[in-house]
């Protein structure tokens, strides 16, 4: 018989702007998640000896965030030597692959207690840090047809005909809804505060959300991928997808905002909770991993979802609400429209575009998103999507208990 | 009496003589904080203003912070010291922030606090003499320069060079402060001080503090540019369990942290980082043995 896998806890830290001046610059991306290992101890009395593993997303695994932060975090924060931690790289899945592999192990019976979670400080450790042959090799660019990933959500709005206006207004709502969130507390449950070594307030709040966003300012940004365009990025992606012109419609307004953050889940088996009397907020009923076309390399969260309904035995009508990742907004209103799914259900608290887009952290971010609205809704399925780099798609089904 | 005067003469060139007033050595107590903020205003808002030069009334230039007061200092309650940090801070930016060339006219011992409004200075003249001592000798007392002189050192010399000096609280007269790049400038007395104050700030008009001019580069480099202080950064934990058996004292894990951290953030960042570590040891046991310590010696 199958081991269940429980949500326990779900904890994150604000989102600040990622860049110098932003809210959490000055901590270091160690810091950052050892102070949610602390909550995450804290909050469930935790004997952190019984953790099998800790496995913690960072797509930028150098400099301040090198060396298997994970197991770093762990020891910084005190946490029982004995616990290891592993750090994982799936772009921008690898919140949500952190969470997955730890349901995984639950699930295989062979760990009963696992941290699952993220980290990413953008502000430090800037996006694209670790090379790699995909955009930095020419050889292999070309090989392999890369394009700037914003190439590719300009692609996705050319081919479904979404205008500037269409994109600019998903945006103005994401903002609206993470606005009203915020302004209704619905995050204070979650939201770990970052405070110094002295205990005084660094940030408590998610730093890009604009209640007052309106179409007016987003339509006045400048398309962000224009220039990579029509330096000739456009090309390729025309002659692939024999497209008379691309429409640019991505401004920074449109797209997921760069930020600093992480977060952490605790899972573990039913027997497990039991034995530390915990109450689990939910369960994983299914996951999914698959690859997509790699150069307009945006679509995965179709077929994730398509893979992970299919392991669940269940039908896209029996989600209730679902976290499909804005990386761009052409990204989720293409999901929308090709699944046939209400934004009525979609990112009901706001998405990436308003409230930032760690790259390591989100995934995990928007799981126990999911789980606290399915809670206060008194609903039971969500449903976790992101496109990712690189072509390749990830999802995530819980079941609210 | 003031304990500031201010002074402009026909040229434009403010002269800023602090003369803290009830006390044979100017620190950075109450009457400090306020006047310092009061001044910097004034600056700012002065027309005509082509330089200015920062002196003492006293026989020293600047003694440091106020000890005795920082004994009272409680861990449970910190929030005053933060606020009175960030007051020092703040009138300290916004000088070295001025359109205007800033001079620091050292006419005997700057240390510790006094130092660090040196540092706050575009340029450093110092009278030659062995009673003029230089230096940041916080360490020394269980602290490190709360002041902005962590973050401005290591961006004046880099960190190579001023990690040491740092860590080990080294006060020496000016004439090895001015081989060690602490001062700029060496004069035989206070005549010559003023006069070679004037002809920098004329020679420089639209002189700009290094680490505010666009595209600056830390001596040396940071952990991102430079192999080398990773290596620096690799070695000292070790050279301190060295120095100190085994039993790093806070302070200089204090120094060492905040000077490492502050090179991966741009500057107004850094001196928040090093607020937080100098509010960290302020109320040790080990910094209150050895205020006290200094205190008694003094009496």
């Amino acid at each position: 018989m199958t081991t269940e896998a429980y949500i326990y806890d779900y904890v994150r830290t604000p989102r600040a702007k990622g860049k110098a001046g932003g809210g959490l610059n000055t901590v270091k991306p160690i810091t950052l998640l050892a102070g949610l290992m602390t909550a995450i101890q804290q909050r469930n009395n935790l004997d952190t000896s019984l953790v099998d593993d800790i496995v913690i997303g960072c797509v930028a695994p150098v400099d301040d965030q090198g060396s298997d932060i994970a197991r770093l975090a762990s020891i910084y924060a005190g946490w029982d030597e004995d616990t290891p931690g592993v750090q994982v790289d799936r772009f921008c899945a690898s919140g949500f692959e952190t969470v997955n592999t730890a349901a995984m192990k639950i699930r295989s019976g062979w760990e009963d207690l696992v941290v699952a979670g993220g980290v990413e400080s953008m502000s430090r450790v800037p996006m694209m840090s670790s090379g790699g042959a995909w955009a930095n090799d020419p050889e292999t660019a070309m090989k392999v047809q890369y394009v700037p990933q914003g190439i590719g959500a300009d692609t996705i709005a050319t081919i479904e005909g979404f205008s500037r206006e269409d994109v600019d207004r998903f945006a103005m709502t994401s903002h609206h809804r993470a606005a009203a969130a915020i302004k209704a507390g619905y995050f204070k449950n979650t939201i770990v505060p970052v405070r110094d070594q002295n205990g005084f307030l660094i940030c408590d709040t998610d730093e890009l959300v604009r209640a007052d966003s309106s179409m007016e300012t987003l339509g006045k940004l400048k398309a962000s991928f224009q220039a990579s365009g029509d330096l000739g990025f456009d090309v390729i992606v025309q002659n692939k997808y024999d497209l008379p012109s691309i429409n640019h419609v991505h401004t920074p307004g449109n797209s997921s905002g760069i930020v600093d953050g992480a977060a952490l889940l605790l899972l573990g088996s039913e027997a497990m909770g039991k034995r530390l009397g915990l109450k689990p907020k939910g369960r994983v009923v299914a996951t999914a991993v698959v690859g997509s076309d790699p150069c307009i390399m945006l679509t995965g969260p179709m077929p994730a979802t398509r893979k992970a309904l299919q392991k669940a035995g269940l039908s896209i009508e029996d989600i209730d609400l679902f976290e499909v990742n804005e990386a761009f907004a052409s990204v989720t209103m293409k999901f929308a429209k090709e699944m046939g799914v209400s934004f009525d259900k979609i990112n009901v608290n706001g998405g990436s575009i308003a409230m930032g887009h760690p790259l390591g952290a989100t995934g995990s971010m928007l799981i126990g998103a999911v789980l606290d609205e399915l809670a206060r809704r008194g609903l039971r399925y969500g449903l976790c999507t992101a496109c990712v780099g690189a072509g390749m798609g990830i999802a995530t089904i819980v079941e609210r208990l | 009496m003031s304990d500031f005067i201010y002074e402009k003469d026909a040229d434009g060139i403010v002269t800023v003589t602090m003369d803290i007033q009830g006390q044979p050595v100017n620190t950075m107590n109450d009457a400090f904080i306020s006047g310092i903020n009061a001044i910097v205003k004034r600056l700012e808002a002065e027309p005509g203003i082509t330089g200015v030069i920062i002196a003492s009334a006293k026989s020293t230039f600047f003694a440091g912070g106020d000890i005795k007061l920082m004994l009272s200092a409680s861990a449970d309650n910190l929030q005053p010291w933060k606020e009175q940090n960030d007051a020092i801070k703040a009138p300290l930016r916004a000088l070295e922030s001025l359109k205007v060339p800033v001079v620091a006219a050292i006419n005997g011992a700057a240390l510790g606090g006094g130092y660090e409004i040196c540092l706050s200075c575009h340029h450093r003249i110092a009278i030659n003499g062995d009673k003029v001592l230089i230096g940041l000798p916080e360490s020394t007392l269980g602290l490190l320069p709360g002041a902005g002189g962590v973050i401005r050192l290591v961006r004046k010399l880099g960190l190579e060079k001023a990690l040491p000096l740092l860590l080990s609280g080294q006060v020496m007269k000016s004439s090895e402060a001015l081989e060690k790049g602490l001062v700029d400038e060496l004069v035989a007395d206070r005549d010559e001080l003023f006069a070679k104050a004037r002809a920098w700030i004329k020679a420089n008009p639209n002189f700009v503090q290094p680490w505010n001019e666009k595209g600056y580069k830390i001596p040396g480099g940071t952990q991102k540019t430079n192999p080398a202080i990773i290596a620096q950064l690799q070695s000292y934990p070790g050279m301190l369990a060295k120095q100190y058996n085994g039993k790093i004292p806070p302070a200089p894990k204090a120094i060492l942290s905040s000077a490492a951290e502050s090179l991966q953030v741009d500057f107004d960042g850094a001196l928040q980082i090093e607020t937080r570590y100098f509010l960290s040891l302020i109320a040790t046991p080990e910094a209150k043995e050895r205020m006290t310590a200094f205190v008694e010696k003094r009496k």
